[in-house]
C-alpha cells in the first residue's frame, strides 16, 4: 500500500508551472528516488508535501489522510521529516541541541513544569539526552555533542541534519540530495546508511539525487521529473531504457546523461 | 597613514564640537593638572597612532613612522579646529564650540603656533600610541590596566568618595583626593600601579583566590556567598544614591531579561518592549493609586501579581497579530504597536481613566509586615529579589524544551515548524513571557516614583533594553546584566556623562556589531566552543556565507 | 490509489479556521467598523464644510509629497540590499537641520526675500548634500562591513546608527527647536479654480511632484538607474555584467539620501522649524508609505506616501471625529502607525504589489 500519494498536483509560482499535475506513489519501505535536470521541480514537490507550499491543485496523501494544507509542524507529528539541499542547520546551537530540537514533538514538558524543576521534567531531560546522544552515535557523530553545529565540517553537518530529521521519527524521510559535495567514500557511506534507515528502521525514503550511480544502485523505483512534469517512471532499469529521460538529460545535462548509461 | 590620522582627526573634531569633550573637562583626572576631556583626546590621538602602526608596513621602524604620521596628521586636524575657532565664530551653528574648548585645545597659545603644538604633541601621541601597538602583550595588558585605572578614579570619584565617606577612611580620603577636587597626584599613580598590578599578576591572583583550590562545586558556593554579601552591602555602603543607581540598574536587568527572551532566544526583534514595562506600571498605579485614578486601592503586593498577569495577556495579544512577521518587519511592526500603546496613553480621549499626560499619582509604596518599602536603599532589596527571581526563571527556560524550540526558530523558522515545533504557540510564550518579566520591573517602576506617566515609556527605553542585551552578549543571562550595569549604571554615576549616554548607545550597537556580535559575555554555547572555534574557522565563515546568500 | 482513498477518513479541504486567524478578521473587522461607524458619524454631524475638506486633503498631498520623496530612499535602498535602513529618518533631519545655518544669515541679511526662489534652490542644495554626506557615510561605517551577516545584524547597527546621529546633531547643534525663516512670497493662499490653497502648500507639492519625476526619469532612463534596478534584481548577475556593485549601492544610498535633504527642506516649509527629534515620526511614516507601495518599487513609494499623507490628514475629522472622541488630532499618529501595523500584517507586499510566495528551502 502506498504511503505517499500526490494526485494531479500542481504548484505555480507566479507564471511558471514549477510542478505540474503530478501523480506520484511511493510505497511503504521503499527506497524511492527522483531525478530531473536542475529546475525540474523536485525541491518543490518536497516543499509541498512537508506542507512549506500548500499546492495550487490536486491532493497530497500521507498514509490515508489527506495533508495538503495542513501545517509544517502537523505535518511532521503525521510523521514526515526531511532534510534540505542546502544544509539548514540551527548554526548557533550545538550538536546535541540540534538533535533536542527534533525530539521536541516527543517530549512533553511544559514551562511552567521546566520553571519548577519538576521530576517528571528532569526524568524527561535525562530520557532525551540519552536519547539524542544515541541518535548521534547512530548516525556516527558520537562525541561531537558539545560543539556548534556551524563548526563541523560539511559532511558531519549532513549526517546532523539526518540525525535531527530521525529523532522525529519519522515514517517517511524526504533526502534532497544528500551526497552534493561528497567524495566517492562518503558517497558510498551514505548509500549504506540509507538502506540501513530502510531496512533496521523501517523507514519510507523519498529521495533526489543527482548521483546516478547512487540512484540506480539503492532505488526501488525511480520517478523522473523535467519541467515539472513526471516523464518517465518505473525501476532503475527502465528509467535508465527510457528514451524520454535519454533525450531530456542530453537537452540539457550532458554529463548526467552519459552517467545514465 | 596620514588617511587613519585624517579619520581620527574628524572623530576629535566630532567629539569636541558636540561637547563630549568640555563636558568632561569639568572632571578631573588629575586635580588641577589633567581632566577627562583632554584624556579623551590624548586617548584618540594614541589611538590614531595604535591603529596606524597595525595597518602598515612589516618593519619596526615603517611601524613606528605610520604611528607618527597619523598622530601628527589628527594633532594638526585638532589645530586646525582650534584655529578656526579663533578666527570664526563657529559658535553660530555649533552650539558647543565654546570658548572653554578652545581654550583647552590652545592653553593659552595664540592659534598659529598653538596649531603647531598639536601637530607636536599629536606626532609624539601617535608615536606612543605605536610602540603600545608594537609592544609585546604581556607588556601592554598591564599599561592598559594601568591607564583604565588612573581614569577610573577620576571618572568614577562620586563612587569611590561615597565608599570612603566613613570617619576612619579620611585619612585614606585625603591622601587619593584633593578637597573638593579631583584625584591627587599620589592617587592616580596609587591606581594606576594597583591595576597594572593587578593586571599583570592576574595569573598568580587566579589560583589565590578564594575558591581556587576547592573542587569546583564549592568554589561556585562560596564564589555565590560572595556575590549575595555584596550584593547587600552595596546600598548600605553606597548610600541612597548608589541605591538609586542600582535600583535603575535592576530594571533595566529585568526588561533586559524579559526582551532577551524575544530576541536573545527566539530571535524576535520587539522594538516595542516598553509597552509591557508601562502596563505592568500603569496595571499597579490604578489599582494602588490613593489618588483620582485609583480603583481598587489594592495593595503592592495583591496588584503584582495582576500586573504581571496583565502584562502577560498584553504581550500575547500583540504578539498574534504580529505572528506571521518576520525579521525587520516585524521590528518596525512592534515598533508601531508600542507608539499606538504610547499615543492612546498619552491622549485627552482616555484621560478620564489613565491621566492623559499627568499619568496616575499617588501611589503608596510597599508595606513589608507594617514596615514601609520607601527610599531607594528598600527597594533595592525588592529589585534584587526580584531580578533573581526573573533570572532563575529565564535560566530554568533556557536550557528546557521551550528555550530549545525558541532558538530553533530564532536560528531557521521554517525548519523549526518542519520538526514539528508549533511556531504559534512558542512565539506567543516567547512574547508573554518576555512581556511578563517587564511587568514586574513596571511594577517596581510605579512604587519607585510614585507615579506612572506615558513619557516614561518611550521608544528610547525599548532601545536601551536592546542596547543592554547586545552589548551585554544576545541570549546570555549574566551578559544582560553586565549590559545594564555598563550601559544604565556606568552613566548615571558619569553625571556629565547624561546627556551623550544615547550618543554613546548608538554609537556601542554599531561598534558591537562590528566588532564584537557576541557580546562582552556571550551565551554559554558560544563560549563553550570558543577553542573550537578557532580551529575551524574557515569551514564556518565560508558556511555563514553560503547561508547568508541562499538561506532565504 | 484507490486503496489509499477507500479506507480514509476524509479532511475537510478548507482549513478549519484558527484562533488565530480568528483574531485578525475580528482585528480587521474592529478597524473597518471604526472606520464606517466615525465616517457616518462625522457625515451626520456635518461639522465640517467643503472647504474645510479640500483644506484637509491638500495639506496631506503635501506633506504625503514630503513623505514620498523620504521614502524613495527606504523603498531604493530595500530594493537593492533587502534591509531597512533605519537611519533614514536621521539623514533627512541632518539636511535640513543643517540648513537652518544657511537659512537664519539669509534671512537676517534680507537675501531670502529678495531672492526667494534661488535661495530655496540654495536650501534645498545644502540640505540635498548634506543628507547625501550623512547617508553615504553611514553606509560606509555601519553597513558595508556586514553585507554578509545575518539580517538582525544590519538592522541592529541601523537602529544604533539612528541613535547616533540624533543624538550627534543634539550634541553639534543643540537640542532645543530652531525656527525655519518664512518666505514672504509663500505666505497667504492662491486661488486654482476658485479654491484658496495655501501657497506653502502649493509649492511643496510641486517642488516634491518636480523632485519625484526627475528621480523616477533618473532611475528609469539613465545609465546609472538601470545599473541600481539590475542590482535590485540580482546582485550576482550584475556583477557578473561587469557593474560595480558596490559603487551602485553607495549611489542608491546617496540618491536617497539627497531626495530625503530636499524632502527636508520641504518639511521645513510646512512645519516652520526644524530638531533633533524630528526626523523619527516622518521617517517611519515614509517607511509605512514605502511599504504601502510594495516595498522596493519607486512609483509605489510616490502613491504611498500621497495616500499617507492624505489618510493621516483626513481621518482624524473623518474617522474619529464622529465617534465623539476627544482631541482627534492627538491621534493622528495613531492612526498612521495603525496603518503602518495594518499593512505589515496583511498585505506586507504593499497595495500594488503582488503575493508572492516566501523563498523557502
Ligand atoms: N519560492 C519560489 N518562488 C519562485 N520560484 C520558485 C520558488 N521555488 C522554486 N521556484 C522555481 O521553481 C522551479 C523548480 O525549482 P526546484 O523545485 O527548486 O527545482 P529542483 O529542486 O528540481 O532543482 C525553478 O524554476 C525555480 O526557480
Ligand atoms: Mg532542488
Amino acid at each position: 500500500m502506498a504511503l505517499l500519494v500526490t494526485r494531479r498536483m500542481t504548484k505555480r509560482f507566479g507564471g511558471l508551472v514549477a510542478v505540474r499535475a503530478l501523480d506520484l506513489e511511493v510505497a511503504e519501505r521503499a527506497i524511492h528516488s527522483v531525478i530531473g535536470p536542475n529546475g525540474a521541480g523536485k525541491t518543490t514537490l518536497f516543499n509541498c508535501v512537508t506542507g512549506f507550499y500548500r499546492p495550487d491543485e490536486g491532493e497530497i496523501w500521507f498514509s490515508g489522510q489527506r495533508i495538503d494544507g495542513l501545517r509544517p509542524d502537523e505535518i511532521a507529528h503525521l510523521g514526515i521529516a526531511r532534510t534540505y539541499q542546502n544544509i539548514r542547520l540551527f548554526a548557533n546551537m550545538t550538536v546535541l541541541e540540534n538533535v533536542l530540537v527534533g525530539l521536541h514533538m516527543h517530549l512533553r514538558s511544559t514551562w511552567a513544569g521546566a520553571v519548577l524543576a519538576t521530576p517528571a521534567v528532569r526524568r524527561e531531560e535525562r530520557w532525551a539526552h540519552a536519547e539524542a546522544r544515541r541518535l548521534l552515535e547512530f548516525v556516527g557523530l558520537g562525541g561531537r555533542g558539545h560543539l556548534l553545529a556551524r563548526n563541523l565540517p560539511y559532511g558531519e553537518q549532513r549526517k546532523l541534519e539526518l540525525a535531527r530529521a530521525l529523532a522525529t521519527r519519522p515514517k517517511l524521510l524526504l533526502l534532497d540530495e544528500p551526497t552534493a559535495g561528497m567524495n566517492p567514500a562518503e558517497t558510498q557511506e551514505m548509500i549504506q546508511f540509507i538502506r540501513r534507515l530502510r531496512d533496521e528502521l523501517g523507514i519510507t525514503i523519498l529521495l533526489i539525487e543527482h548521483h546516478m550511480r547512487v540512484v540506480m544502485t539503492i532505488s526501488d523505483r525511480v520517478t523522473v521529473l523535467d519541467y515539472g512534469e513526471k516523464i518517465s517512471e518505473g525501476t532503475p532499469e527502465q528509467v535508465r531504457n527510457d528514451p524520454r529521460v535519454i533525450e531530456a538529460y542530453l537537452g540539457t545535462r550532458k554529463v548526467a546523461a552519459e552517467a545514465l548509461g | 597613514m596620514w588617511r587613519v590620522g585624517l579619520v581620527f582627526g574628524a572623530v576629535a573634531w566630532f567629539v569636541s564640537l558636540a561637547g563630549l569633550v568640555e563636558a568632561l573637562h569639568a572632571r578631573w583626572v588629575v586635580d588641577g593638572v589633567f581632566s577627562a576631556g583632554q584624556a579623551l583626546l590624548v586617548l584618540l590621538l594614541a589611538a590614531s597612532g595604535w591603529v596606524g602602526a597595525r595597518r602598515s608596513g612589516a618593519t619596526l621602524a615603517a611601524r613606528l613612522g605610520a604611528g607618527t604620521v597619523a598622530g601628527a596628521t589628527a594633532g594638526f586636524c585638532l589645530g586646525l579646529l582650534a584655529w578656526l575657532g579663533a578666527h570664526v565664530n563657529l559658535r553660530a551653528m555649533f552650539i558647543n564650540a565654546s570658548p572653554v574648548l578652545f581654550e583647552l585645545l590652545l592653553r593659552g597659545r595664540p592659534p598659529e603656533s598653538g596649531w603647531a603644538a598639536n601637530l607636536l604633541v599629536g606626532a609624539a601621541l601617535g608615536l606612543a600610541g605605536s610602540l603600545v601597538g608594537v609592544a609585546p602583550a604581556g607588556l601592554v595588558r598591564p599599561l592598559l590596566a594601568g591607564l583604565a585605572g588612573a581614569l577610573g578614579l577620576g571618572l568614577f570619584q562620586d563612587l569611590v568618595l561615597l565608599i570612603l565617606q566613613p570617619e576612619a577612611l579620611t585619612s585614606v580620603r585625603e591622601w587619593l583626593f584633593v578637597a573638593g577636587g579631583g584625584p591627587t597626584v599620589q592617587g592616580v599613580l596609587a591606581a594606576a600601579t594597583a591595576s597594572a598590578a593587578g593586571a599583570g599578576l592576574r595569573p598568580a591572583v587566579k589560583t589565590l583566590a578564594p575558591g581556587a583550590s576547592l573542587p569546583p562545586r564549592a568554589a561556585q558556593v562560596v564564589w555565590s556567598l560572595v556575590g549575595v554579601a555584596l550584593l547587600a552591602t552595596l546600598p548600605v555602603a553606597g548610600g541612597p544614591f548608589v541605591a538609586q543607581v542600582l535600583v535603575i540598574v535592576g530594571l533595566y536587568t529585568l526588561m533586559g531579561l524579559g526582551l532577551n527572551l524575544e530576541v536573545g532566544l527566539a530571535g524576535l526583534l520587539d522594538l516595542g518592549f516598553v509597552a509591557f514595562f508601562a502596563i505592568g506600571a500603569y496595571t499597579v498605579g490604578l489599582l494602588t493609586s490613593t489618588g483620582e485614578h485609583g480603583i481598587a486601592h489594592w495593595s503592592f503586593w495583591a496588584a503584582v501579581p495582576v500586573a504581571v498577569l496583565v502584562s502577560l495577556v498584553a504581550g500575547v495579544v500583540l504578539g498574534i497579530p504580529v505572528l506571521g512577521i518576520r525579521g525587520d518587519y516585524l521590528a518596525i511592526a512592534t515598533l508601531g504597536f508600542g507608539e499606538i500603546v504610547r499615543l492612546l496613553v498619552l491622549s485627552d480621549a482616555l484621560r478620564p481613566w489613565l491621566g492623559g499626560s499627568q499619568g496616575v499619582l499617588a501611589i503608596p509604596k510597599p508595606v513589608v509586615a507594617g514596615f514601609e518599602l520607601s527610599g531607594p536603599q528598600h527597594l533595592y532589596y525588592l529589585t534584587v529579589v526580584a531580578s533573581a527571581v526573573v533570572a532563575y526563571v529565564a535560566w530554568r527556560l533556557q536550557d528546557s524544551r521551550l528555550g530549545r524550540a525558541w532558538m530553533a526558530i530564532r536560528e531557521d523558522e521554517d525548519v523549526a515548524e518542519a520538526l514539528g515545533i508549533n511556531l504559534v504557540s512558542v512565539k506567543l510564550l516567547a512574547y508573554g513571557l518576555g512581556a511578563a518579566f517587564a511587568g514586574v520591573g513596571g511594577a517596581i517602576f510605579a512604587v519607585m516614583v510614585g507615579s506612572v506617566f506615558p513619557h516614561s515609556f518611550q521608544l528610547l527605553i525599548s532601545i536601551q533594553v536592546l542596547a543592554l542585551i547586545i552589548v551585554g552578549g544576545m541570549g546570555s543571562i549574566p551578559g544582560v546584566l553586565v549590559g545594564s550595569a555598563v550601559l544604565i549604571g556606568l552613566p548615571e554615576l558619569l553625571r556629565e556623562f547624561g546627556e551623550f549616554r544615547f550618543l554613546v548607545y548608538g554609537a556601542a550597537l554599531v561598534a558591537m556589531m562590528l566588532l564584537r556580535p557576541e557580546g562582552l559575555l556571550p551565551a554559554a554555547a558560544q563560549r563553550r566552543e570558543l577553542h573550537a572555534e578557532v580551529e575551524a574557522e574557515p569551514q564556518s565563515a565560508q558556511l555563514a556565507a553560503g547561508t547568508a546568500t541562499e538561506g532565504r | 490509489m484507490g486503496s489509499v482513498a477507500a479506507g480514509a477518513v476524509r479532511h475537510p479541504v478548507v482549513r478549519r479556521l484558527s484562533f488565530v486567524d480568528a483574531f485578525l478578521w475580528a482585528f480587521r473587522l474592529a478597524v473597518v467598523l471604526v472606520v464606517v461607524w466615525g465616517t457616518v458619524g462625522t457625515l451626520r454631524l456635518g461639522r465640517y464644510t467643503g472647504e474645510q475638506w479640500v483644506d484637509f486633503v491638500v495639506f496631506g498631498l503635501a506633506q504625503g509629497g514630503i513623505y514620498a520623496l523620504i521614502a524613495l530612499g527606504y523603498t531604493m535602498v530595500y530594493g537593492i540590499l533587502r534591509m531597512i535602513n533605519f537611519a533614514h529618518g536621521e539623514v533627512f533631519m541632518s539636511g535640513a537641520y543643517t540648513a537652518y545655518f544657511v537659512a537664519a544669515p539669509l534671512a537676517a541679511s534680507g537675501f531670502l526675500n529678495r531672492h526667494p526662489i534661488l535661495s530655496l534652490l540654495l536650501l534645498v542644495a545644502v540640505a540635498a548634500v548634506v543628507s547625501t554626506g550623512v547617508a553615504v557615510l553611514v553606509e560606509r561605517v555601519a553597513y558595508r562591513p556586514l553585507r554578509r551577516a545575518p539580517r538582525l545584524v544590519p538592522l541592529i547597527t541601523a537602529i544604533g546608527a539612528s541613535f547616533f546621529l540624533q543624538y550627534a546633531f543634539r550634541g553639534l547643534y543643540g537640542s532645543g527647536f530652531k525656527a525655519y525663516p518664512e518666505f514672504e512670497l509663500f505666505k497667504g493662499e492662491w486661488q486654482v479654480l476658485g479654491i484658496g490653497i495655501l501657497r506653502t502648500q502649493a509649492v511643496v507639492l510641486a517642488s516634491a511632484a518636480v523632485l519625484m519625476f526627475a528621480l523616477y526619469q533618473f532611475v528609469m532612463r539613465t545609465k546609472v538607474g538601470k545599473a541600481m534596478r539590475a542590482v535590485s534584481e540580482d546582485k550576482d548577475a550584475a556583477a557578473l555584467m561587469g557593474i560595480d556593485v558596490d559603487r551602485i549601492i553607495v549611489l542608491t544610498f546617496a540618491v536617497g539620501g539627497a531626495a530625503a535633504g530636499a524632502a527636508g527642506i520641504l518639511y521645513a516649509l510646512v512645519f516652520k522649524q526644524v530638531h533633533f527629534f524630528m526626523g523619527f515620526v516622518p521617517g517611519i511614516k515614509a517607511f509605512t508609505s514605502a511599504v504601502l507601495g510594495g516595498i522596493g518599487n519607486i512609483p509605489g513609494a510616490m502613491l504611498g506616501g500621497l495616500f499617507l499623507g492624505v489618510v493621516e490628514s483626513v481621518g482624524p475629522a473623518l474617522f474619529l471625529d464622529g465617534l465623539g472622541i476627544v482631541a482627534p488630532y492627538q491621534l493622528k499618529d495613531v492612526i498612521a502607525f495603525t496603518m503602518l501595523v495594518m499593512v505589515l500584517i496583511f498585505r506586507p507586499q504593499g497595495i500594488l504589489g503582488e503575493r508572492l510566495a516566501a523563498k523557502r528551502a
